[in-house]
């Protein structure tokens, strides 16, 4: 095992003892698994439509994922110690930039679907009340990618709190940068370098 | 800078997946730019328009085809599509230094987009080190072409002093010009600023109307401020179903404390006006985007 990866091991065992015990329903794995299932079908279906622009692709899976992507809890797990001493008006932005980065990253990543096909391997608990779904995603060509999805039932709404690629925990990997960030160019920073990312202009047609 | 050379002897192989492995795709990429650099005929049949009906297709190859021999001519246009392919991985291999070496040649040619990208580009460090001054320097130069964006990030850098001298009263300048176009972030920031006073004179009356603005915008946060001045009257005329309105509506984009103050304020309405909020707030359109970004 690699450093990186056992640094963000580390991470993701932290983000374990990070959930409150016990504080919302137990997530059932069968439930999980068809939750992506489901959410799969409709993401392949989706990308896979190119009579349909790809500005357009790339907003649809957008709302797809804002739909299924607890992002308030995966950005605040993300901005680990440092949430506690944001302002209010801060958490807000923060929230809203962090949402934004992270619904353009992958709706970018996905625009460019070429045939990728996944299919689910298996479904387990993951902690006191989450469940994990383990998918092996086929590419037209190179070796596939084995990614877990991290399942959150709150209030009978399913949600992905977590992606897991290859083992490694994203939340946990990109705790550890913004930890840097912070520590370097305090939160303020931050806050400015997500609307740096998430600011620029795409593609234009004239 | 020698995009020419460079260009013929180093386009990136494309690929459509997540890691590398499409070696034929690469190849037929290759030969590809190796007729281009060979013959220039390709230079004559390229077209702006293909190579976007391409992109929008998700023909990457085609699209960077169309577009590699008119950036080479000076096209500024397609230099700046060719730097977003290349920041974002789009059929090639994401390669952040190469988007920042065509956004920079549009730039300097006066592409306010190319200088956008490029001044974000420094502020974050993405493809170049991190360089505050550098960010400063080409947001200023979109920031005076018109770009919201970038006018709303250079007011950002003079109140934090990134780049530049603190400069609160500046600060507010370029906030206000992007306010004054339409972006809510700004607006919800003018309308903070009035209330506070900072770079501006204290004004609750303009925060009220700066406040207002982002909330027909859709902005969750301001409309969860509007809510509670409809409950308290600061600024505009107590109205509580009006309060409801925009707290249903802040709650539904995510605001948790506006769900709150929403939650607390059902139980003073009367039903009759509770669902007149309600409708109100399902009936509620935000208003259109400025189209100039």
């Amino acid at each position: 095992m690699t450093l990186h990866r056992l640094l963000a091991l580390g991470f993701f065992l932290c983000f374990l003892a990070f959930q409150p015990a016990a504080a919302g329903t137990k997530t059932s794995p069968e439930a999980a698994e068809k939750f992506i299932r489901t959410l799969g079908d409709e993401a392949v279906k989706l990308l896979s439509d190119k009579s349909i622009p790809l500005t357009d692709r790339e907003a649809k899976i957008r709302e797809l994922l804002r739909q299924n992507f607890d992002l308030v809890t995966i950005g605040r797990f993300v901005l680990s110690k440092y949430w506690r001493t944001a302002t209010p008006d801060q958490q807000a932005e923060y929230i809203s930039l962090f949402s934004e980065f992270v619904l353009k990253t992958y709706a970018r990543r996905l625009g460019g679907y070429a045939g990728e096909r996944f299919k689910i391997n298996s479904a387990k608990p993951l902690g006191s009340r989450d469940a994990v779904v383990l998918t092996e995603i086929t590419r037209p060509s190179g070796p596939p990618i084995t990614a877990g999805w991290r399942v959150r039932d709150t209030n009978d709404h399913y949600r992905i709190i977590d992606v897991m690629v290859e083992g490694v925990s994203m939340a946990a990997a990109q705790r550890s940068e913004f930890e840097t960030i912070v520590r370097n160019q305090g939160l303020v920073g931050l806050i400015e370098i997500l609307r740096a990312k998430v600011s620029g202009f795409s593609a234009r047609p004239s | 800078m020698h995009l020419r050379s460079n260009s013929c002897r180093g386009v990136q192989a494309p690929h459509r997946g997540l890691t590398t492995g499409f070696r034929s795709f690469c190849l037929t990429a290759l030969m590809a730019s190796a007729v281009y650099c060979g013959t220039g005929a390709t230079t004559a049949r390229a077209d702006f328009k293909s190579g976007w009906d391409a992109y929008e297709r998700g023909d990457f190859l085609a699209a960077f085809n169309e577009w590699q021999p008119l950036a080479e001519k000076g096209d500024t246009r397609a230099q700046f599509n060719i730097g977003v392919m290349y920041d974002e991985g789009k059929g090639l291999t994401q390669d952040r230094s190469k988007a920042i070496e065509w956004w920079t040649i549009a730039a300097e040619k006066g592409d306010a987009q190319s200088q956008h990208n490029l001044g974000l580009a420094y502020l974050a460090g993405t493809g170049v080190s991190q360089n505050y001054n550098k960010a400063v320097y080409w947001l200023k130069r979109a920031a005076n072409h018109g770009l919201i964006r970038s006018q709303y990030a250079l007011g950002r850098m003079y109140d934090y002093g990134f780049g530049v001298e603190k400069n609160e009263v500046e600060a507010a300048k370029w906030i206000l010009m992007a306010a004054e176009q339409g972006f809510d972030k700004a607006q919800y920031n003018m309308g903070k600023r009035f209330r506070d006073g900072i770079g501006v004179k204290k004004d609750p009356k303009a925060a009220a109307k700066w406040f207002m603005a982002a909330a027909e915008r859709g902005n969750a946060r301001a409309q969860h401020h509007v809510g509670v001045r409809y409950i308290t009257g600061d600024g505009v005329k107590k109205d509580l179903v009006s309060a409801f309105m925009w707290l249903t509506l802040s709650a539904r984009a995510g605001d948790k404390a506006a769900a709150r103050e929403r939650d607390k304020l059902r139980g003073e309405l009367p039903a009759a006006q509770r669902q007149e909020a309600e409708h109100r707030a399902d009936q509620w359109k935000p208003k259109a985007k400025n189209a100039k970004g």
